[in-house]
């Protein structure tokens, strides 16, 4: 049985890495993908964001170790530890040297899988051998072509929770295919407007769940805990207005505003969503909000009481750009940091390969307070001048302005625009919602699509109504 | 609790189940009956089955066996099936207090056991109230009782109550194998000493269809 390549590296996305080949200790190379996507800019591993550290290794951390591709490139670069300045230099050559090879020994040299998007590590990993069969008339599915009464049952139970009737499949089924393709909208169109897409535990409420995490046993407001800290309603509210009707998507990120859930009613049968200047519970003055990340209980559950709110950069870093710190995604280091303000031991060798990133997206949190002295989940200005001031000795020198995808952001408000505006913002939402309803990464044979869809989500305004529009459609929906 | 005759019948009618879905036990698809009258499907190389998971199979159960969501099936009586005990197991999360905030990535061991509990339960109740209220029965209605056994299972009334049961569940009918493997299951459960067969064997032969691939898989 052939595999696909497991979290597709060109949608693991971001994933820049710690190193992507480095050199008998853990010294980081984040260099690496880098030097690969220069290298070859137009694999599909690179066009969408930057490879994975799982293209080279198994394993990072010591002892570092390689799979069959990274352990052949490894080789070809001599085999030892090179300084970060030969490491480049020598690095496009000896991708080149073994460019013809096949490290993973699976029939594909290396250069045929970099190209065609499927992995030179993992002979599991190859490109499709699917048989289709070229006559399909006589039966009942169109096996590998847009079938429009296997997408109305998708399109109806992922989108509005239940199967279609007998009546509503022959009627799809007798329509030419245009007249089908209108109906799926029309389907797809009614269920976005359902309680069970957009109301409480819907679809859209589900999607939320690991960017809010919510805990009921601090919930405050309706339906509060026993040790009520901070209401998650409204950041649920907040979300699903961000994806529905055509809104801007990147409005999760950049709201200066609360949204409200109005629950259905006898003349309202669906929850409908009101945007509001101010509302109980939520403290952070207009000028500094961010959307999501600083809501009350995203501030409270994420920064506590920390100095440094290191845990609220990497979960804002990892719900809405898709690069988990832990897994080292999306490292992007900055010269000369982390700085280790709060002398929490971070410079060490083992440490900086992270928190050269993390840090530095981390000091644009520096005066939003989640517990503790000052209130909760407030906009403090020089909150550590007051509040942590004798934690460390350096700790009041930590910045407001810090770092983002490896460029310069001086506040928090401009940190998260520049993230809502970044491709990995528009492929974590993108990948999201193929999750969602494909329910498996995409294939390197699905990759143009996934990247075509990435592209319009971007063109068409954010919109997630009018992306999911064009996914139905897709042949990795569409076909059975 | 299905009484033991009951029990026994349900392997019965789960062969049939699976006889006229018409997979093996790698759940390749294979060749329908050449009874089906229906053409062999290619197999997709696509593969693209997902399960339909907690709320859906809630909402399609309610929805096609005519029965309020809390009454599709509740353990000890009292704690929903879908939403509460099986969620997890079915495919769904528990965000708020247990911090599941996706659903498990493949099926759980335990998952075709809460798939056919569910399902079972809510056979059971259309079954009951269809044989309560034959009048206004949804599924299995019109058929010739003797007492609390079917005269002619391989009659027009039993065909058209199977025929009911797959526009329900599968939204299309059945085929004349489908309707012949289902009926044939009736016998099995009389010689049983089951005390109703009748509504055991409509309980069962809903269960055996809502139980397929077919219904389960999307």
């Amino acid at each position: 049985m052939l595999r696909r390549p497991p979290p597709a590296v060109w949608i693991t996305l971001g994933v820049a890495l710690v190193s992507a080949v480095p050199w008998g200790t853990a010294e980081a190379k984040p260099t690496g993908p880098s030097l690969f996507c220069a290298t070859y800019p137009t694999s599909p591993a690179c066009d969408l964001a930057a490879v994975s550290c799982s293209y080279c290794h198994d394993r990072t951390a010591e002892p570092v170790t390689w799979n069959p591709f990274g352990a052949a490139l490894h080789s070809a670069l001599g085999g030892g530890t090179l300084s970060d300045a030969d490491y480049a230099s020598k690095l496009p050559g000896a991708l080149g040297a073994i460019s013809a090879e096949d490290a993973d020994a699976d029939g594909v040299t290396n250069e045929d899988e970099i190209f065609g998007g499927t992995l030179p590590g993992d002979p599991a990993s190859l490109p499709s051998t699917d048989v289709c069969p070229a006559d399909v008339s006589g039966f009942d599915y169109r096996v590998c072509q847009t079938d429009y009464r296997y997408l109305l049952r998708k399109t109806s139970i992922d989108f509005c929770g239940f199967s279609p009737r007998l009546a509503e499949l022959d009627a799809i089924g007798a329509a030419d295919d245009a007249t089908a393709s209108q109906m799926i909208d029309a389907t797809l169109e009614a269920c976005m407007a359902s309680e069970y897409f957009r109301g409480p535990d819907g679809v859209l409420w589900t999607l939320a769940h690991r960017k809010i995490k919510p805990l009921s046993s601090v919930k405050s407001g309706e339906d509060a805990g026993i040790i009520p800290l901070a209401d998650y309603d409204p950041d649920y509210a907040l979300f699903v207005y961000s994806q529905i009707d055509g809104a801007d998507a990147r409005l999760a990120l950049t709201a200066d505003f609360f949204v409200a859930r109005v629950p259905p009613s006898g003349s309202n049968p669906v929850s409908r969503y009101i945007p509001l200047d101010d509302l109980d519970g939520q403290n952070v003055i207009k000028a500094r909000r961010a959307g999501l990340v600083t809501s009350a209980w995203f501030l409270v559950t994420n920064v506590m009481f920390t100095a440094l709110p290191r845990t609220a950069a990497a979960q804002f870093y990892r719900a809405y750009l898709g690069h988990d710190i832990a897994r080292e995604e999306g490292l992007h280091p900055i010269p000369n940091e982390p700085k280790d303000h709060d002398a929490k031991g971070v410079t060490q060798a083992a440490c900086a390969g992270c928190h050269s990133t993390l840090d530095p997206l981390s000091y644009p949190f520096r005066n939003y307070n989640g517990l503790g002295a000052g209130g909760r989940g407030k906009y403090i200005p020089d909150r550590i001048e007051k509040f942590f001031a004798t934690e460390a000795p350096n700790i009041t020198q930590i910045p407001e302005a810090g770092a983002l995808l490896g460029e310069p952001q001086a506040t928090l408000v401009d940190m998260t625009r520049a993230a809502a505006d970044s491709d990995d913002f528009a492929v974590a939402t993108v990948h999201d919602y193929w999750m969602l309803t494909v329910g498996a990464e995409p294939t390197a044979e699905q990759h143009d699509a996934f990247a075509g869809l990435v592209a319009s989500f971007r063109a068409n305004g954010w919109s997630v109504a009018h992306m999911l529009h064009e996914l139905v459609h897709l042949e990795a929906y569409a076909a059975p | 609790m299905l009484p033991r005759s009951a029990l026994s019948a349900c392997l019965l009618a789960c062969a049939a189940a699976t006889l006229v879905t018409g997979c093996d036990d790698d759940g390749d698809t294979a060749p329908l009956p050449s009874s089906s009258a229906v053409p062999a499907q290619p197999a997709s190389p696509k593969a693209r089955v997902r399960f339909k998971g907690d709320r859906v199979l809630a909402n399609d159960l309610s929805r096609d066996l005519g029965l309020e969501p809390t009454a599709i099936c509740n353990e000890l009586g009292s704690h929903p099936c879908t939403s509460e005990v099986h969620k997890v197991t079915l495919g769904g999360v528990d965000a708020y207090d247990r911090q599941i905030y996706v659903p498990l990535g493949t099926t759980a061991p335990t998952t075709p056991l809460a798939a056919e509990r569910v399902v079972l339960s809510a056979c059971l109740e259309r079954a009951k109230r269809d044989f309560a209220a034959p009048d206004s029965a949804l599924l299995f209605g019109g058929l010739v009782l003797d007492g609390p056994k079917l005269v002619d299972v391989h009659g027009e009334a039993a065909s058209a109550a199977i025929d009911r049961v797959y526009v329900a569940l599968l939204a299309r009918h059945a085929t004349p194998g489908e309707i012949s493997a289902v009926a044939e299951s009736y016998a099995s459960i009389e010689a049983s000493g089951d005390p109703t067969p009748a509504a055991t064997w409509a309980a069962l032969s809903c269960f055996a269809v809502g139980t397929s691939v077919e219904f389960l898989f999307y």
